[in-house]
């Protein structure tokens, strides 16, 4: 899949991986695993912006999230339910910071807008380098941000490395499971036809 | 007076008009200022990977190996100068369509012809519509057109079914299906390839837009014959998915400006 132009989701699996969680409100990371829930300060861990899933997702307390993404870049996905806002997906891995390969899927505008410039230098550093390797990010403070909702903070990110794929992260779209069909209201959901009963006989003289 | 002629546009195709139809700045950089761009690896994948599955559809009986290692030489070969980051992961999936593709495929028996120059005309179009199909079945009266993708799609696309009423009526109203393979299947299913035909309906409803589309270009170019002029109208969409390329981008910023 062809980088994508920028990371633009618009306004508006069953992955069990440990997840990266960034409070916009609080201006905090923290690392949520099945042992429960760490604040992190400025972490710094690979960020596999090769492989992006862009789509819809609904946050609530308690409940897994509702999330359906993108089939293809340009093509939004049909929402599955009324209360899904723009997300982004990606995954991420560190050794410090965390441990392991983490998810990282936000609706917040901050953390998207900061996403969002930070594809930018990345889509520019590594098409100019064409060796695909992953950028290593460093979270080096956050800015406050205040609007009706109150004060939120943006994180600000910063490329500090550039390494090899590490295993942990494949190349591959992080929510593969999740892809929804594309939004379209004039067009069906198409169903597979079956081949022809009878195949062709070999006497057929192809024409190539 | 004919717009299309005066650019000296003797045919268009299913691309052109749909690359007319999601953006006219494209079309404009790419088709009268022949802005050109390395080849990428997801096109070449694709074109590989359909070598693969026309081989092995025409030789029944050759293993799949042998229909992989002719498409991956077919890639390597294309892009052997390519600085494409995503060379070799696409390079990756190719054995996997070639096998989910041939799966389904071979069901169909060995086709009639592959990359059938196809042509129609079009009412007060002034030139022609082309196209090449990928499988003709004359049996069964089908057409087949294969598209790869990593995700399946749970519908033929609006530019596909422009692409397949141009081949459903060169062919006398052969049945339209296409083909969409992925590299591998989902979770619990068996299949990576699902077949979908288009109705008559949607056969009739998207060569009208063929049609509407291609006078809208030809009208549009009859604006000036001063390339430069009707490119000071319009207004690239960078964002969207045909500007990808970054040496299509690059060209289209000094085009337009900005």
């Amino acid at each position: 899949m062809a980088l994508m132009n920028d990371l633009d989701v618009g306004t508006g699996s069953g992955n069990y991986d440990p997840i990266l969680k960034f409070n916009a409100k609080a201006g905090r990371f923290a690392h949520r695993d099945s042992d429960g829930e760490v604040e992190i300060e400025n972490p710094t861990f690979v960020i596999d912006l090769y492989n992006v899933g862009l789509g819809w997702a609904a946050f609530r307390e308690g409940e897994a999230p509702e999330r359906v993404f993108d089939p293809e870049p340009g093509m939004r996905a049909a929402k599955t339910r009324d209360d899904q806002k723009r997300c982004m997906m990606v995954r991420t891995f560190a050794t410090e910071s965390f441990k392991g390969r983490a998810e990282l899927c936000t609706t917040s505008m901050h953390m998207l807008n900061a996403l969002k410039d930070l594809y930018a230098v990345f889509r520019e550093a590594a098409e100019k380098n064409g060796d695909g390797k992953l950028p290593v990010i460093n979270c080096v403070g956050v800015t406050p941000s205040k609007d009706k909702y109150g004060t939120n903070y943006r994180p600000e990110f910063k490329i500090v490395d550039w390494v090899e794929r590490p295993d942990e992260l494949p190349d591959e779209h992080p929510a593969s499971d999740l892809i929804g069909s594309a939004a379209n209201d004039n067009a069906a959901p198409s169903s597979h036809v079956a081949a022809p009963k009878k195949a062709a006989a070999n006497g057929n003289r192809p024409v190539f | 007076m004919s717009g299309l002629k005066d650019y000296g546009i003797k045919h268009l195709s299913p691309s052109a008009i749909n690359q007319y139809a999601t953006d006219p700045a494209h079309y404009v950089l790419q088709r009268l200022f022949n802005a050109k761009s390395d080849a990428s690896a997801a096109m070449f994948r694709g074109i590989a990977s359909e070598t693969g599955i026309v081989h092995g559809l025409y030789h029944p009986k050759a293993p799949l190996q042998e229909c992989v290692d002719l498409a991956l030489s077919e890639y390597d070969e294309k892009l052997s100068f390519s600085n494409d980051p995503k060379y070799e992961s696409e390079r990756a999936n190719i054995p996997g369509f070639i096998e989910y593709g041939l799966l389904e495929l071979r069901q169909y028996g060995v086709p009639t012809s592959a990359q059938e120059r196809v042509e129609i005309e079009l009412p007060d179009v002034p030139v022609p519509v082309i196209g090449f199909t990928d499988l003709i079945y004359e049996e069964h009266g089908i057409v087949i057109d294969i598209k790869t993708s990593l995700r399946m799609p749970s519908s033929i696309s609006d530019e596909h079914a422009r692409q397949g009423a141009v081949y459903s009526t060169a062919k006398g109203n052969h049945a339209m299906r296409f083909a969409y393979c992925k590299p591998k299947p989902s979770k619990g299913e068996a299949r990576a390839c699902n077949v979908y035909e288009m109705t008559a309906e949607h056969i009739a409803q998207s060569l009208s837009e063929v049609r509407e589309i291609a006078l809208r270009m030809d009208r549009f170019l009859s604006l000036s014959k001063d390339k430069e002029e009707l490119a000071a109208l319009l207004v690239p969409n960078f964002k969207g998915y045909l500007w990808s390329n970054p040496q299509i981008r690059e060209a289209g910023r000094t085009l337009y400006g900005f």
